[in-house]
């Protein structure tokens, strides 16, 4: 990973040094054409009387165009200053590109003044650009700008100058216990400085749990502990996410505080990577706090594997036959990537006292007494059948309430109905009175499912777990398809009855809309979501699928049985299904 | 000093209230038909401008003929609907006479690859501050389906009513041979995020950045780019740290492979190779200056007192001897 990370930062910053480079010849080209032309012009024709032109009289008429003849002597010495001042740094940065600062010390004090040097350089850099400016636009006022620009420190920077400074990086050391580690992060988040702190997490040290502790001692938990700050920019990521790279940049380049934590994994297996993320033991995370005022708006969990699920889920064949869906849990991480092998007890055959591992952790707490759960684990293409020790249950349980926590801090497991109301011209009162009835509807329909499942009338299917059954209920109302977060999922009953467009991919291509204005409509970043499965008929839903030329749009079945031609219709959707 | 009340200086220091939004960049209604990509483009080059903070006073869209060339009416800024294929030239003179507006190129298949082919290639040579799309439907759609330059061998339009006799012109492969290319990406319309990102780094781009925007005509091609995207096997993803960045969403449409926008021997080989369209970026050199700055640099510019000199020695030329 740290080589990986060297890479990001060599390539990353490699259009620095010519943006700066720019930026300072915007301000210094002009004095120094003038300079050069100057000196050509005495050097060719010195200056002799002139028995035909009051030259003090053209240079009058030529006064608008002529620096020099703008600025008073003292104004063009502290011109020349200045100027000696940039040229002075401009050759520096020619012949050293600027690069991060990466420091692997953790000393405030020390952080601190590494950061004012750092800084200071480029401050000084800002504010003699100011200055050249402002002298040239004959709008530098020493009453106001000499105090004002002699106390300049980096704080008066704008964030485009900001972002034309490499960051200074200080690589937080995690082998430490977590309290240190946080409360070193929170030290230097809160100094007021634009710091990037860099946690490469490698040894994951599971304290052993009761459940009674404090969560927040597991050391991943560092990113999540960044979202309380609020206004610091925040990276939790695997490096097998898509475009690490960029995401890294992103987040050094931000004008704010960065607390970046990366997992480097314990090996050189690539799975164990994939797996730390699958398991939502190290989730991925992005908070931005440059995208709006509220959490939702600012987080990012989308690349996480199947970010609406609670789990990532692997079919395992059974040993005695047969396969089973099995969620990705703390469990299984601990398993092939801690190499706790102590913590689990074989078993062979699982009886009435042992549900799987993903029921179990859905139930109720009265509910497990007494039921030791098993989890599957394949190895050397054999399953076997483990019990986990209370220790993982514990810590099974506690990632997922991150999980949940992340979830519905970002929106992921309910679509804000306000932002649903918004979108649509109907009085929020009728959409409201709407929604409401609709999920009155649903739960109906969901009880009657259930029990009718219980009754072993219908195949059990909810093979994600209890959790996403109450989210698929909550997906029935149209809130949910409005705001094209995500697909019902699989194999759950009901929801997946709903039309529902991949907003992400929509063309803007205007068919759906065309189509029926009241089913279809723009969000505000103008791409398509339904605004109301029942603005119109099954058969437009399929004609705008049929249309619609990124084919995203899935109609779901018919929400009016008496419509005419229904049969025809439901044929036709099932290839956009 | 002024009062206000709270929630207005709240407002007014919050600056997510008071940013340009799509709205702004609104013109007139369009008229191409439903389903035309040129739709999403126009939308991603709204959401360019409105990420950029783009005044609509600062940005001037030029075009040439052609239904992609009513791109202007439908943008809110400055605009030059143009002549068939002079998009790039009229462009250019925008681009020289005013740097500081952000120049915005719009063409067809045909307007720049056919009748404009001339001035495609010597505005690449150019290198002009500008950013050149070029919304490749290889059909001529306003003037009702006649061969175009990427038209594929065999397509039966109304020109070519026996299908198209000669092998399409690849024109990334020739703009790959230019000298002082600056920047080449291609994209798509059924791809918005990686069309938007394409923009984004292309406007940031100085110099010419020219984008290929692949799209089909539902009315005249609608069998172009494998029905617009729907076949995975014809497109690739290029990506790099210095590339544009995929969205895992789009990973259905195209496989990936990994390409450093600095190489132009490899840019060259798989533009040429032709196995599968590369969606990304395919070459940048943002060390190459731009023509502006050139030939800034090379004209003289006399100084006042230079200026009073030459003035000085003409008028002595008109003074009595003696
Ligand atoms: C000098 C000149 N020659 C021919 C035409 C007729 N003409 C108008 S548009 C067009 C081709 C447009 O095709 P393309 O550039 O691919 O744009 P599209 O309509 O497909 O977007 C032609 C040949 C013209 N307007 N002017
Ligand atoms: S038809 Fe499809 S691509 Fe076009 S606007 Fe509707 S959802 Fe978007
Ligand atoms: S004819 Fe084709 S290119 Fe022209 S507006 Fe219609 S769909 Fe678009």
């Amino acid at each position: 990973m740290k080589q990986r990370l060297e890479k990001i930062f060599a390539q990353g910053f490699q259009d620095l040094q010519q943006q700066l480079l720019q930026r300072i010849a915007a301000s210094l080209e002009p004095v120094e054409a003038w300079l050069r032309s100057e000196q050509e012009a005495e050097r060719q024709h010195p200056p002799a009387p002139d028995p035909y032109l009051d030259e003090r009289i053209l240079r009058g008429l030529l006064r608008e165009i002529n620096i020099r003849s703008k600025l008073s002597h003292a104004e063009w010495e502290r011109l020349e200053e200045v100027r000696a001042r940039i040229d002075t740094v401009r050759a520096q940065i020619q012949d050293q590109a600027p690069a991060p600062l990466l420091l692997d010390q953790n000393d405030p004090a020390q952080i601190q003044q590494a950061f004012e040097t750092h800084y200071g350089y480029y401050a000084e850099l800002f504010r003699d650009l100011r200055i050249l400016d402002l002298s040239l636009a004959g709008e530098y006022l020493p009453e106001l700008h000499d105090s004002a620009l002699s106390a300049f420190s980096w704080k008066e920077l704008t964030d485009r100058e900001m972002a034309l400074i490499p960051p200074l990086v200080v690589f937080l050391a995690t082998e430490r216990p977590l309290v240190e580690t946080t409360a070193l992060a929170l030290k230097l988040l809160t100094t007021g400085l634009p710091l990037k702190l860099l946690a490469l997490q490698q040894n994951i040290q599971t304290p052993r749990e009761t459940g009674r502790a404090l969560a927040h001692r597991f050391h991943p938990d560092l990113g999540f502990f960044g979202l309380s700050l609020r206004s610091a920019y925040v990276l939790q990521a695997t490096e097998d996410i898509e475009s690490f790279d960029q995401e890294v940049m992103a987040a050094l380049r931000s004008p704010r505080p960065a607390l970046l934590s990366l997992w480097d994994g314990t090996g050189d297996d690539p799975r164990q990577s994939q797996l730390a993320l699958a398991s939502r033991v190290f989730p991925y995370l992005r908070y931005d706090p440059e995208l709006g005022l509220d959490c939702t708006s600012c987080l990012e969990i989308g690349k996480n594997p199947h970010p609406e699920t609670a789990w990532v889920s692997e079919i395992l064949p059974l040993p005695g036959g047969g396969e089973e869906e099995r969620p990705l849990t703390f469990a299984e991480f601990a398993w092939h990537v801690l190499d706790q092998k102590e913590e689990f007890a074989p078993l062979n055959e699982p009886g009435p006292e042992n549900p799987s591992l993903a029921d179990y952790l859905e139930m109720e707490t009265d509910e497990r007494h007494h039921l030791r759960p098993y989890i599957l684990v394949s190895e050397a293409g054999e399953t076997r059948v483990l019990l986990p020790s209370n220790n993982i249950l514990y810590q099974c349980q506690d990632r997922m309430r991150l999980w949940r926590s992340l979830q519905s801090l970002a929106g992921a497991d309910q679509p804000s109905e306000d932002a649903a109301v918004a979108a649509r011209e109907d009085s929020p009162q009728e959409i409201a009175g709407r929604i409401a009835a609709e999920r009155e509807q649903a739960v109906a329909q969901a009880l009657q499912t259930l029990s009718r499942k219980l009754l072993g009338l219908e195949e059990m299917e909810l093979a994600l777990g209890g959790e996403d059954f109450k989210l698929d209920l909550r997906g029935l109302d149209e809130a949910l398809s409005s705001s094209g977060t995500a697909p019902p999922a699989t194999g759950a009953a009901g929801p997946s009855d709903l039309p529902w467009i991949e907003t992400k991919l929509c063309t803007a291509c205007d068919e759906c809309t065309n189509i029926n204005k009241r089913i279809f409509v723009y969000d505000k970043e103008k791409q398509a979501v339904i605004k109301n499965p029942r603005g119109g008929p099954f058969r437009d839903i399929v004609k705008a699928a049929e249309k619609c030329s990124a084919a995203i749009i899935h109609p779901g079945k018919p929400l009016d049985p008496k419509e005419k031609d229904l049969a025809k219709w439901i044929k036709r959707a099932e290839k956009y299904q | 000093m002024d009062q206000l009340p709270i929630d207005e200086f709240l407002t007014d220091l919050c600056p997510f209230e008071k940013q340009l939004d799509l709205d702004d960049y609104l013109g007139e209604a369009p008229r191409w038909c439903q389903g035309c990509g040129d739709l999403g483009i126009l939308t991603a080059v709204q959401k360019l401008l409105r990420d950029n903070q783009a005044e609509p006073t600062e940005v001037v869209c030029v075009s040439g003929i052609g239904c992609s060339s009513r791109f202007p009416y439908y943008l809110k800024a400055f605009g030059f609907h143009g002549i068939h294929g002079r998009a790039l030239p009229i462009s250019t003179g925008v681009a020289l006479a005013n740097p500081k507006l952000k120049v915005l190129t719009v063409m067809g298949d045909g307007d720049c690859f056919s009748i404009g082919a001339g001035h495609w290639v010597h505005a690449i040579r150019y290198n002009v501050n500008l950013l050149a799309m070029v919304l490749d439907n290889e059909i001529y759609g306003l003037t009702r389906e006649q061969t175009s330059p990427t038209t594929p061998l065999g397509t039966r339009t109304r020109t070519t009513p026996k299908g198209a006799f000669l092998p399409p012109l690849n024109p990334l492969q020739l703009m790959l041979g230019v000298s002082n290319l600056s920047f080449l990406a291609q994209t798509a319309t059924w791809l918005p995020q990686h069309l938007l990102a394409t923009l984004q780094q292309a406007y940031r781009h100085q110099g010419l950045a020219f984008v290929r925007i692949l799209q089909h005509c539902p009315v005249f091609s609608p069998q172009a780019f494998g029905e617009g995207g729907k076949d995975a096997e014809l497109m690739e993803f290029l990506y790099h740290v210095q590339g544009i960045a995929i969205d895992p969403a789009l990973e259905r449409f195209g496989g990936r492979r990994e390409h450093d926008p600095a190489d132009l021997a490899t840019a060259q080989r798989l533009a040429s190779e032709r196995e599968r369209e590369p969606l990304g970026l395919l070459y940048q050199n943002p060390d190459l200056p731009s023509y502006e700055t050139i030939r800034h640099a090379a004209l003289a510019h006399p100084s006042p007192a230079e200026k009073l000199t030459l003035l000085n020695r003409r008028l002595d030329r008109l003074a009595p001897e003696g």
